[in-house]
């Protein structure tokens, strides 16, 4: 799969200016009287893996729907590829297409198994015949070792099947970039393990993520980067030795404190 | 004689129902994407089917509206015209609470993955949604197939209407209408137990099942 | 309650969810009424009353049973280990709650029993409907102008208490977090 991508990253065009995928500028998003992502500007490069985190209402899951253009951004720009896609008159639906989402509660399709979850949008967004579809989609099961639950309904798979065969869903796009928002964040403390070793897996075949977690030791291990927002700014970022050792900011450093702290009691 | 009035009972039913559907769909449709002038014409049209009986329905397609229009409808053309936007008002609703609770999320995880908004509705939101719905269809038929007895105030020849001039030309009321009755009570029984059977089949499976 | 009394129940609901109400108005007044002699039958607003009621009272256990589903044992247990006989858990804790997950589904029975008395004029009974069809035969009117009014009799009539008590019950549920149960 890590392989496949970097084809499809090499593809005419020549070189991108330092390869990077999706890039924000000056990124507001504000609800009635509420700001909740303020003057964000970050940008992906071609196998980065960052990590968003900070406390809860901060704006980490608007920034990432901003980002993958679910939201529309109040002000502000988002680059796909060099392509702007917050100008009028952009195919949105290509540009989310390229752009995987993996939710913070799943939401797999109700009505459909795990393997149809996954074919429905290489069928009717990539218009692939029927038997090739089906084919990439039990790929993609294998990749989340899914591949022997393909018939089974969300309603009959457990939380962290649900969102193994969500990333899935997101991963058989072949898309530039995965955001993942939250994604352990709503199972069961017993679930999130097999989630998080199937995120380990594709970072290891340098697939490019922006994850939104507190799952701490795993951020340590993966991320190139961490970025820390609080009250819709990003507050610090850096690598992550720097935030496990000597977060330069105030607020920083106690949210590291208390999330360390819980992660021993578990 | 009995048949031939059961048969047009029959027939206004189904096609008031499946006209019901379409015209529900779109008015579901219309009323959640189609901005407020839409949903408020909606609303109208909604409240005075639900609002007013059946019979004055009939009365209106069959007595006001020609002459407003200076057009001619016959008794069969009136039935089939008020039960399919009198079903269509309750269907509406039924679709419409089903699209909602189907809507939101469903709607954003099929953006997510690059289909446009008309693909998400037609592969996502409507086809869950058609599921939900079927135990509020049951009560559609059932309420749209008695309903339609209301029909022969016009003077059309249903299921009723050839027993009220059995009754009449018998003087056996009792029996004439218990055996109409009974008529109506199996034709809709088995029409649900089938609607039941059916959404038993392609309700969307869970743990229980699989257990 | 015992199973013969659940038999009754459901099949007494499901010959009513099967027979239009104008078979059954037609029924009890001609049927019952003048075929078989009954006398308070013979009496077209008592015959269509009856008729309305038993159909009514089909809708309305549908509607009680899943509200009492709707709220389930953990109430009335949780009544009852506080040491609440049987009778004062149902007066006190179950019919206050069912009452209110009813109201809705009440309002909109409310109107449809408004809507379902207009077949009594076809036995004759002077209802809405009738006085709109006199007020066009005599003098000879044009159909268009009673008729609408004729309906937007009828909407006054179930529209507003309809509307209100679905908002009212659908407020108090969301609030008190009750819901309906199955069936």
């Amino acid at each position: 799969m890590g392989e496949q991508k970097k084809e499809a990253v090499g593809t005419p065009g020549g070189r991108r200016i330092a390869d990077i995928i999706l890039e924000c500028r000056n990124l507001w998003k504000i609800y009635g009287k509420i700001v909740a992502v303020k003057d964000v500007s970050l940008e992906v490069k071609e196998g980065d893996i960052k990590l968003i985190f900070g406390p809860s209402g901060s704006g980490k899951s608007t920034l990432a729907r901003c980002l993958a253009m679910l939201t529309t951004p109040t002000k502000g720009d988002v680059f796909l590829m060099g392509e702007c896609l917050t100008k009028p008159g952009v195919d949105l639906n290509k540009a989310r297409a390229k752009i995987g989402f993996v939710f913070q509660h799943i939401w797999l399709f109700h009505h459909l198994s795990a393997l149809g979850n996954i074919e429905l949008g290489l069928r009717r967004v990539l218009k692939l015949p029927k038997n090739e579809a089906r084919e990439q989609a039990i790929q993609a099961l294998k990749e989340v070792k899914m591949e022997e639950w393909a018939n089974h309904f969300p309603a009959q798979l457990s939380g962290g099947q649900q969102q193994r065969v969500g990333i899935a869903r997101a991963l058989a796009m072949s898309p530039e970039i995965i955001i993942l928002d939250e994604p352990t964040s709503a199972l069961d403390p017993e679930l999130t393990g097999e989630v998080i070793d199937t995120l380990r897996d594709l970072a290891k075949k340098g697939t490019t993520m922006l994850v939104i977690s507190h799952e701490m030791p795993f951020a340590r291990e993966v991320a190139d980067e961490m970025i820390f927002l609080d009250e819709g700014m990003i507050v610090e970022r850096g690598q992550p030795e720097l935030f496990f050792t000597k977060p330069s900011s105030e607020r920083a450093r106690r949210f590291m404190a208390r999330l360390i702290k819980l992660t021993r009691r578990e | 004689m009995i048949l031939t009035g059961f048969l047009k009972t029959v027939q206004l039913t189904f096609f008031g129902l499946i006209m019901g559907l379409i015209l529900g769909i779109l008015l579901a449709i219309g009323d959640l994407y189609g901005g407020k002038i839409i949903s408020t014409i909606i609303k109208f049209y909604v409240e005075f089917f639900r609002g007013s009986p059946i019979i004055i329905q009939l009365f209106i397609f069959y007595f006001s509206v020609p002459i407003m229009l200076n057009i001619r409808l016959g008794s069969t053309i009136v039935g089939f015209i008020v039960f399919a936007l009198n079903s269509a008002a309750y269907q509406k609703g039924y679709i419409k609470g089903a699209m909602e609770s189907v809507y939101k999320d469903q709607m954003t995880a099929a953006l997510s993955l690059g289909l446009s908004k008309v693909q998400a509705i037609m592969y996502v939101v409507l086809p869950q949604a058609m599921r939900i719905m079927i135990p509020g269809w049951s009560n559609e038929f059932s309420s749209l197939g008695k309903s339609t007895a209301a029909i022969l105030i016009i003077g059309e020849r249903d299921l009723t209407a050839i027993g009220r001039t059995i009754a009449f030309r018998t003087f056996r009321f009792l029996e004439t209408y218990a055996f109409i009755a009974l008529i109506y009570f199996i034709f809709i029984s088995i029409v649900l137990k089938i609607l039941d059977i059916i959404y038993e089949k392609i309700k969307i499976p869970t743990i229980e099942i699989s257990a | 309650m015992g199973k013969q009394y659940q038999i009754i129940v459901d099949v007494y609901e499901k010959i009513f969810r099967g027979i239009p109400e104008l078979v059954l108005i037609l029924f009890i007044y001609f049927g019952v009424g003048l075929g078989l002699g009954f006398p308070p039958f013979k009496h077209a607003f008592t015959a269509a009353t009856f008729a309305l009621g038993l159909r009514s009272g089909a809708h309305q256990s549908q509607i009680f049973r899943g509200a009492i589903r709707g709220i389930g044992e953990e109430q009335m247990m949780a009544a009852r280990s506080l040491g609440l006989s049987r009778l004062q858990a149902i007066f006190r804790v179950m019919v206050p709650q069912t009452f209110i997950i009813a109201t809705p589904g009440l309002g909109s029975e409310y109107s449809l029993l408004v809507k379902d008395s207009s077949y009594a004029f076809i036995i004759g009974v002077p209802d809405i409907m009738f006085w709109t069809n006199r007020v066009i035969a005599t003098p000879p009117l044009d159909p268009v102008f009673p008729y609408f009014a004729a309906a937007f009799l009828y909407i006054l009539l179930t529209f507003p208490l309809a509307t209100y008590l679905d908002m009212w019950g659908s407020r108090k549920k969301k609030q008190l977090g009750l819901q309906e149960g199955e069936g």
